[in-house]
């Protein structure tokens, strides 16, 4: 049987990064296809082709055996294929029968909706799919799992070819699992082509057919479901070559603790997180992205608020309710969307330098142009900014560059524990290396770091200890020392460190 | 050195250039009017030019720091108004006229401080609120005037505020000069100026950092307030009474004498000095077409369509540049 659909040597570069690299992919009819991958492997990039949200650089994709050309997400639905997004796009003002519906709405008499067949329709998609959702309910009065499955049987009422399902569970119930599990045998058994993006490996077992495996934008291999195992995926997924970055820089953990946090739960998807940080020490977070990293980083930085879970400073236990609590603390945050939450980029480098010092820098609440210029020279010298001047335009600086100012803002505050949240996202190769010995340098004045990365060989380069996240949790944590990229990825994927040490007896 | 740095030119010359848009106009209109007619050079008129600026410059430095800090305030002029009828209920009420300044600006504080809380605490948008408290005002105003204007006769008041004229410049100019400079100095050099500009430039960002930006915005609304009530006691002593259409448009001529100048009306860039030149732009507009018999409507129309284009054309080179 011809595939339904076969993607073909698909390239894919963004500025400075290649993110598909001569990937060919092919999907039958009925057929599950798990593709599973480090974060910025490529899956996502590789479905937004598919689905006409990107234009690939190079490649041919053929639907039916038919060369085509997908420009847009509603030509790719022409074409039959539906895409099933991570975030909700369902319309929260709406009722479920006319989210179902919507853009296909049954028409009256002087272009009226015609509300009776509209939710009588409704009514049998979500009895179609064992869904016990009432079709006039308001989407507000729903779960956030229920909004899930509308979503999904929105999709599915447009009866696609193929399927595309991207993290479905993230937002699921046990229950409501079983059902979309449910409701993906179905749909293979009436031969639609489903691709099955998942974090998690015991759905990935349960359901796919075949497994492909990308890894830095390449495809490492596509196999058959049973002639895998979980440790060989996952070595399949990292067997990168070990890069120059592996040496062990030498510890300074002087053992004291001086923040721990216990069993954090916050609305946004963190639902325990613990972690211990020792002065001097720098602990890297590993997790896939949504592990909930982001999350907790914030309860602890007080800018967001904890719904249950301790944190102490010092043996006490305190209570942030704004980030300048956290401040007064000693707290620092480096935040991952530098341009959205680290800097005012429309203002200059002399004033970005100077947002989180102001009290500092003023008597009586006037600003000193002495205490500003000495803070100017003297960090734009120790993180080598290059910058043509203080008043040079931020958003004018290399991403290295404005990395390093807000790195510098925090540094002036000589903060005791710093949050550092993917602290080389964005920025070259050069200016990584400078950042991950300015990294190791803080710590050795004994600074507590914690730095959250979706990068494996930069948490294994510049940490000395690794926690590991996932699904909202904190997993296990492990010495970098002993630390290797499977056993990270591992836990990563949900495997907890228990269930390894089980199928190691066994084997 | 990278190519990105200089492919921009760095601040002191991009605010040169910003603020040359406007002294072009300026320049423009000086020399059109001083052609068009024989009384626009006369010392008298840039005189009136000077008294008729600085009520518009005072209420638009309240708007600098509105815009600035990433808000609108449409209800300025009405409030205005408003803040004047007091002052000069109070006044005839027999009680002396420093009462009626503190009138004026504690009520204007007040009023400034509801924005504020309405707009930060309710999540409505300053637009909104704003444009409630406009017509409120306007309502507050006719309740209490039946539309008739209320006289000061408190000379020391009128003499104070108004006719009084030190080394020859009157009050009213002097007042500006000296709020100027103060408003300045706390916008440029203080942690209180610095946390505007951040809390305008980006909110998160100023949040992450330490900076408490709902007592930052408090502060701002309460201060144009403030200053809402400085520009009702200027209008006031000038007019000699208080009354519902004292200062009207005035927070639609203050808005565009804030654009003309230069300041982003998107928050977190800009400054005084722009706005004190946008200012002069629309006072010497005013005055020139005045003087020309330019019939009033008419007046209003042109000055809109300036506005509009001025803003294009500095879009247009700033794109070019």
């Amino acid at each position: 049987m011809p595939p339904l659909v076969r993607l073909h040597a698909i390239s894919k570069s963004f500025p400075g990064v290649k993110a598909l690299d001569d990937v060919s992919f092919d999907i039958l009819a009925g057929e599950v296809h798990a593709l599973m991958g480090e974060n910025g492997a490529g899956k996502s990039t590789l479905m937004k082709i598919l689905s006409g949200a990107y234009q690939p650089d190079g490649g041919a994709i053929e639907v039916n055996g038919q060369p085509v050309r997908i420009h847009s997400p509603t030509e790719a639905a022409r074409l039959g294929i539906g895409m099933i997004y991570q975030e909700l796009t369902i319309l929260p003002n709406l009722d479920v029968g006319r989210n179902l519906l919507l853009g296909r709405e049954p028409m009256a008499a002087f272009w009226r909706i015609d509300r009776r067949r509209l939710y009588a329709i409704a009514a049998q998609i979500l009895a179609d799919l064992d869904l016990a959702i009432d079709p006039r309910a308001p989407l507000e009065d729903l779960s956030i799992g229920q909004r899930q499955m509308v979503e999904i049987a929105r999709v599915v009422a447009s009866e696609p070819s193929v399927l595309i399902m991207d993290e479905p569970t993230s937002s699921l119930g046990k229950h409501e699992e079983e059902v979309l599990f449910a409701l993906i045998r179905k749909l293979r058994s009436r031969n639609v082509a489903i691709v099955y993006i998942s974090h998690r490996m015991d759905e990935v077992f349960l359901l796919a057919d075949r497994i492909t495996v990308l890894r830095d934008g390449r495809r490492v291999t596509t196999q058959p479901t049973p002639t895998l195992t979980r440790p060989e995926l996952i070595r399949l997924m990292v067997g990168r070559p070990i890069e120059e970055m592996q040496q062990r820089a030498q510890q300074h953990n002087t053992g004291q603790v001086v923040l721990e946090a216990r069993n954090l739960r916050s609305s946004k998807r963190l639902r325990n997180g613990s972690i211990t940080l020792h002065a001097g020490e720098v602990v890297g977070v590993a997790g896939l992205v949504g592990a909930g990293r982001t999350q907790m980083a914030r309860v602890l930085f007080g800018a967001d608020r904890a719904e249950a879970g301790e944190i102490w400073i010092d043996g006490q236990p305190v209570r942030f309710r704004t980030p300048v609590d956290a401040i007064r603390a000693g707290i620092a945050y480096v935040p991952e969307d530098r341009k959205g939450q680290g800097l005012v980029l429309s203002n200059s480098v002399r004033f970005n330098l100077m947002l989180a010092s102001l009290r500092n820098l003023a008597s009586g609440g006037v600003l000193r142009r002495a205490r500003i210029d000495a803070l100017y020279t003297e960090w734009i010298e120790r993180l080598h900014i290059r910058a043509a001047s203080g008043a040079t335009i931020i958003e004018n600086l290399s991403g290295g560059n404005q990395q390093k100012v807000v790195l510098a803002k925090w540094l002036a505050r000589q903060p005791r524990i710093l949050i550092l949240n993917e602290p080389t996202r964005g920025i070259d190769v050069g200016a990584k290396a400078e950042v991950h010995a300015l990294i190791r340098a803080i710590a050795a004045q004994g600074v507590a770091v914690m730095m959250i990365s979706s990068e494996l060989p930069e948490i294994l380069a510049v940490s000395d200890r690794i926690v590991v996240m996932w699904n909202g949790e904190t997993m296990g944590e492990m010495n970098a020392a002993q630390a290797n990229e499977e056993a990270v990825l591992a836990l990563a994927f949900g495997e907890s460190a228990a269930a390894q040490d089980r199928k190691r007896d066994v084997t | 050195m990278s190519a990105s740095i200089l492919s921009k030119a760095p601040q002191p010359m991009r605010t040169l250039l910003g603020q040359s848009g406007v002294l072009v106009g300026i320049l423009g209109l000086v020399v059109t009017f001083s052609f068009a007619s024989p009384y626009f050079l006369d010392a008298r008129n840039f005189i009136n030019i000077g008294q008729q600026t600085t009520l518009l410059a005072v209420a638009a430095f309240a708007m600098t720091f509105i815009i600035l800090s990433g808000e609108i305030d449409l209800s300025i002029g009405a409030v205005a108004s408003l803040l004047g009828i007091f002052m000069a209920m109070t006044m005839r009420a027999g009680y002396p006229m420093e009462a009626a300044v503190v009138v004026g600006l504690s009520v204007g504080a007040g009023i400034g401080l509801i924005n504020g809380a309405l707009t930060l605490f309710g999540h409505v948008p300053s637009f909104i609120v704003t444009l409630g408290m406009f017509s409120i005002a306007r309502g507050v105003s006719y309740a209490l005037t039946n539309a008739r204007a209320i006289s000061v006769a408190d000379e020391r008041f009128l003499f104070l505020f108004a006719k009084a004229t030190p080394l020859g410049i009157s009050a009213t100019v002097w007042y500006a000069i000296v709020l100027f400079i103060i408003l300045h100095f706390l916008l440029t050099r203080t942690v209180f100026g610095a946390s505007v500009y951040a809390v305008g430039g980006n909110a998160e960002a100023a949040r992450l950092s330490g900076i408490p930006i709902t007592q930052v915005r408090l502060l701002v609304f309460t201060l144009a307030g403030v200053l809402t009530g400085a520009t009702a006691i200027l209008l006031t002593a000038r007019l000699g009474t208080g009354f519902v259409e004292g200062a009207r448009n005035l927070e639609l001529d203050a808005i565009a004498a804030v654009v003309l100048g230069g300041t982003s009306f998107a928050g977190g860039r800009g400054s005084l000095v722009r706005t004190l030149f946008g200012a002069l732009l629309i006072g010497i507009l005013n005055n020139g077409l005045s003087l020309l018999n330019v019939e009033s409507y008419y007046q209003l129309v042109i000055k809109g369509a300036i506005i509009v284009i001025a803003v294009l054309l500095d879009r247009w080179v700033a794109e070019r540049a």
